[in-house]
């Protein structure tokens, strides 16, 4: 039976904003599964009476297998509304139809993925049977290009440990103001740099257990240096978003005596869910561990809280750097590294208190506090001539934190926050 | 010898606080730093890429409203000489603050635009790539770019440092020719 939804959007802001809206699961509002995704047209219906046909996109971040299908759509000139989410300010309706042809208007052309089964042997279309061992994500000569090391050592004679890590940032507008445009090492090659980089996870016991929590390392012990998988990768319309699944984590609890089975052992993955949107100078990541579920929960959304560590490192040389943090919203923080009227930012903002940032001339690490989905933003500002002052906070805390992490635009009714 | 000169063969010192206690003359410091500087410029690659550099930058100015690139490309090509042989970059950068007509410029912008402009004028190449007329051309046009816009740090702070704004370029026309050959019958 054909099923018509209606998608409220709510600006939380004082000001009119145009934005990507992101419905985490299509089945928390209660949208059928179609039987073909590409049969679901979006349409914004106007103050008015008047309608206009949406681009959109769907995703399987965990495969198509689990089940999730996350939509995402730009809401053009959006209302303000409410800063509590309390009543919506645009409207679109989701239903069966034919979807008009979003892939010549101009997004698909900017966004990209390439992916690598060797160095320098690259396909741009997923295929799950190769194994890949590095992404390339693309969001057009505005934008980023990033690379993504799936492998600890993707070279025989790799210096370090590369597993999980952006290993080459390329800043489009930073290379053609000035020549340079990796934002990880802009003066000279280094073969260690990396940017964001999960070096370890920390799990908790449940309160009554008296035990230690546990660290389980995603760099390896004893010379095993664990890799990433690739879970799903598409571009659309609206980004290029690539899940980089982690080696399985065991992780127990004990439940007794007041549950049962007192012992309880899961199989766990780390799922980084990592997307690219035209013209952005960030990308987003969000990170969640699933246990391994079958039968009839297997498509539930159950995650584990954790904590997740951090490191980058520069191939900078000695120049000064100036930290932009703030102890009263812990949630962000940029390293601006300054040489000659340029400025070249490494930011990083979440939907999680940052906490132990150390920062040195070529390091960079953090912690998140213990949490279940973090949402999280790495963003690199760039200005040079004849930008005026800098703002060492402005583009971290507006662009980063509030507009994508604590005040986006949003789906009503917010799902975001529900528990399982 | 011009302050410019003077903060640019600085960065070359690999032992700054060791002067006195060797007893260098100070003329004995500026020939060791002199040759130096002009020893790091002298490796054929790297004055390859410092010529290919300001060649591009020269290209950005000659395209349509294309100045604030190759600014922007300029200043980067001479940061990365300074941060490539930061012996004595800190030292560099404090010695620019002590004076008092750059005290309240930002000193590694004072510091690029110096050896920017010791890059430009040419004098430390020489190759026979440095010498062609086109080339010459381009450095020229890199030139009036920065006099225009103050090198970025003001007449004041230009003088301090010695400088000098290149003269405006003659345009070859018979009406000029004409006007040079009035006044010099008078």
């Amino acid at each position: 039976m054909p099923f018509k939804h209606t998608i409220e959007v709510a600006n939380p802001s004082p000001y009119q904003r145009s934005d990507f809206v992101e419905i985490d699961d299509l089945n928390e509002l209660k949208v059928p599964p179609a039987p073909d995704d590409k049969n679901l047209r979006l349409v914004r219906k106007w103050p008015g009476g008047s309608t206009e046909p949406v681009a959109f996109q769907i995703d399987y971040p965990f495969g198509i297998k689990a089940g999730y299908r996350t939509l995402t759509f730009f809401s053009r000139d959006t209302p303000p509304g409410d800063p509590d989410y309390n009543y919506p300010t645009a409207k679109f309706s989701l239903d069966e139809g034919p979807a008009p042809d979003f892939r010549n208007t101009g997004n698909p052309s900017v966004l990209n993925i390439e992916h690598y089964s060797a160095p320098n042997v690259q396909q741009p279309s997923w295929n799950p049977k190769v194994d890949v061992r590095g992404v390339k994500l693309f969001n057009g000569p505005e934008g980023l290009q990033v690379y993504f090391s799936l492998v600890p050592r993707p070279e025989q004679w790799s210096p370090c440990n590369y597993s999980g890590a952006a290993t080459s940032i390329l800043h489009q507008r930073a290379a053609r103001m000035t020549g340079a445009g990796e934002v990880l090492a802009p003066f000279e090659d280094s073969p260690q740099k990396r940017w964001g980089q999960l070096t370890r996870l920390d799990f908790y016991p449940l309160p009554w257990e008296r035990r230690w929590y546990q660290e389980e390392s995603m760099l390896g012990q004893g010379g095993y240096e664990p890799r990433y998988t690739l879970a799903w990768s598409s571009t659309g319309p609206m980004r290029a978003t690539v899940t980089l699944r982690s080696e399985p984590i065991q992780v127990s609890y004990g439940g007794g005596p007041f549950f049962k089975p007192p012992e309880k052992n899961l199989t766990c993955h780390l799922y980084r869910i990592i997307s690219m949107y035209p013209g952005r100078e960030f990308y987003t990541e969000q990170l969640i561990v699933r246990p391994e579920v079958e039968g009839p929960d297997a498509t539930r959304r159950m995650s584990l809280a954790f904590r997740a560590h951090y490191s980058s490192y520069l191939g900078y040389p000695d120049v000064e750097h100036q930290v932009a943090r703030s102890e009263d919203i812990p949630d962000y923080f940029a390293v601006w590294k300054s040489f000659a009227t340029q400025h070249r930012g490494l930011a990083f903002a979440s939907d999680s208190h940052v906490r132990n940032l150390q920062v040195t001339s070529s390091e960079i690490r953090w912690r998140l506090q213990l949490g279940h989905e973090y949402r999280c933003v790495h963003h690199f500002p760039f200005h040079c001539y004849p930008d005026g002052p800098l703002a060492l906070f402005h583009e971290v805390g507006h662009t980063a934190w509030y507009e994508r992490l604590l005040k986006p635009l949003q789906a009503l009714p917010l799902t975001r926050y529900e528990l399982p | 010898m011009a302050l410019y000169e003077e903060l640019f063969e600085k960065l070359f010192d690999e032992k700054p606080n060791e002067k006195l206690a060797t007893e260098e003359s100070a003329e004995a410091v500026r020939n060791r730093l002199k040759r130096r500087a002009r020893e790091f410029l002298g490796n054929k690659e790297q004055a390859d890429v410092v010529r290919n550099r300001l060649k591009r930058a020269a290209e950005e100015f000659d395209r349509h409203h294309a100045n604030v690139f190759a600014i922007n490309m300029c200043l980067h090509a001479a940061s990365s000489i300074i941060l490539s042989n930061p012996e004595n970059l800190k030292g560099t950068l404090q010695d620019i603050q002590k004076i008092d007509v750059l005290k309240d410029k930002d000193p590694t912008t004072v510091l690029t635009v110096s050896v920017l402009y010791y890059l430009v004028k040419n004098d430390w190449d020489s190759d026979e790539a440095a010498s062609e007329q086109s080339y010459r051309d381009q450095l020229q046009t890199l030139r009036s770019g920065f006099d225009a816009i103050n090198w970025l740090i003001g007449d004041q702070a230009m003088n301090a440092l010695g400088l000098i704004k290149s003269p405006p370029r003659m345009p070859v026309t018979g009406a000029i020719v004409q006007q040079q050959q009035q006044i010099g019958q008078q």
